[in-house]
């Protein structure tokens, strides 16, 4: 009888089934910076 | 598995591996860098900007405040890292803080205040309070942990119900004996001084005690974490549970302290934020679990599980306590700063499942 070989590969935790390139995820990082930056600018009113 | 997953070798090899990969890949490595590291490049920036624009920023009494603030928030995110490495997430550590301190306060006010909450209650002996909110903090991780470890819940659901249900605890306990739902203050001075009491002064600035206890709980952390058995499985569980179960851990038990350790944690931050603000409402520790964890994630413990560092963990508080009196010194509105903290949050976990994606 085959024996069936057990799938113990690590699923991610929270970033389970993630499917995004890393370009995007480049853009999105690139995106949220420049808000958090223009936040705190205009925030502190510089 | 193991403490951290950022790859061996030294400065050194680094670069002069880098000196020998091909165009593209060397733009793929700076991108990676920068990416990876946006954070830190961030805040540095920031900094260094503040301190141009407000030169009072980097003076050494803001330098201890800074210090003072990291050691009061420390602890939390110390309890916080736990379920973080687990690949989980603990959103009640805000209110354990909240009820403990409020225990403590309530176990620790004047004699002779008219708005004792226990009027015939003596001024008890703060190891015998100390013990006695650490048992709270206790209960509340082992109720979440259980349900985490035995019924598979997401920790996220398991800690909003805990999160809701010690809010209405608060509610509840402020309105016992001569209290009537008010802020509990009017603190023996035996309490406050063993919290801010001056440690040692540097340049005429007195350093807090509460600063000594952060770094020895984190110290005692350093060594739970990576020269204990549990240390081990813990992140042995959160790498990958069903491998961690085969390799003969006890996945259930190890959950469950893992929570437990936790809410001793917030417990310990509960006292201390009692003793240091010496006025405790049913808001007290509310939303501290977002800053705990941003800062968990700015210093590299991952949602992907199984990574973490304690000089990680301690650079992530200190990061962000650096960021929030900086934008003080920027007069910006609290209001403004809840968007500021959010977006942070927010970021730093793009930039976590960026690591990821790059690994993967």
């Amino acid at each position: 009888m085959k024996r069936e070989k057990q799938s113990i590969k690590n699923d991610g935790g929270l970033y389970r089934g993630v499917k995004m390139s890393l370009r995007t995820a480049d853009i999105i990082i690139t995106v949220l910076v420049a808000v958090l930056v223009a936040t705190v600018l205009i925030a502190g009113n510089i | 598995m193991g403490e951290s997953r950022t790859s061996g070798g030294g400065l050194f090899s680094r670069f002069a591996e880098f000196k020998h990969l091909s165009g593209n890949d060397k733009r793929r490595a700076v991108s990676d860098l920068i990416f990876n590291n946006a954070m830190f490049i961030i805040i540095a920036i920031a900094i260094v900007f503040i301190a141009i624009r407000v030169p009072e920023f980097l003076s050494l009494s803001s330098i201890i405040n800074i210090v003072s603030l990291t050691a009061a928030r420390l602890p939390i995110a110390l309890g916080v890292a736990g379920a973080i490495v687990l690949s989980g997430t603990d959103i009640s550590a805000g209110r354990v803080v909240g009820l403990t301190a409020c225990i403590a306060a309530s176990l620790l006010q004047m004699t002779d205040y008219p708005k004792k909450m226990f009027p015939d209650l003596p001024v008890l002996p703060l190891i015998v309070v100390l013990l006695a909110v650490l048992a709270v903090g206790a209960v509340i991780g082992l109720i979440n942990g259980f349900f985490v470890a035995k019924f598979k819940l997401h920790p996220f659901i398991v800690t909003l119900s805990t999160q809701l249900i010690v809010f209405g605890a608060v509610l509840m306990y402020l309105m016992i004996g001569n209290n009537n739902g008010q802020t509990l203050s009017g603190l023996d001075p035996s309490y406050t001084d063993f919290v801010r009491g001056t440690l040692f002064r540097v340049g005429g600035v007195a350093v807090p005690r509460y600063v000594l206890y952060s770094a020895v709980l984190t110290v005692i952390m350093w060594f739970i974490w990576n020269k204990t058995t549990f240390g081990k499985n813990m992140f042995a569980v959160g790498s990958n549970e069903e491998a961690a179960n085969v390799s003969g851990v006890n996945v259930f038990k190890t959950i469950v302290l893992v929570f437990m350790l936790a809410g001793v944690m917030y417990a310990v931050t509960g006292f201390i934020e009692g003793g240091r603000i010496a006025s405790c409402s049913a808001n007290t520790g509310l939303n501290y679990e977002g800053d705990a964890i941003a800062a968990c994630v700015i210093g590299g413990v991952s949602f992907v599980g199984g990574t973490g560092k304690i000089s990680g963990i301690v650079t992530g508080v200190f990061l962000l306590q650096l960021i929030f009196v900086g934008l003080n010194f920027l007069s910006v509105s609290a209001n403004m700063l809840y968007i500021i903290k959010g977006l942070i949050i927010l970021t730093a976990c793009a930039i976590d499942m960026r690591k990821y994606l790059a690994r993967k």
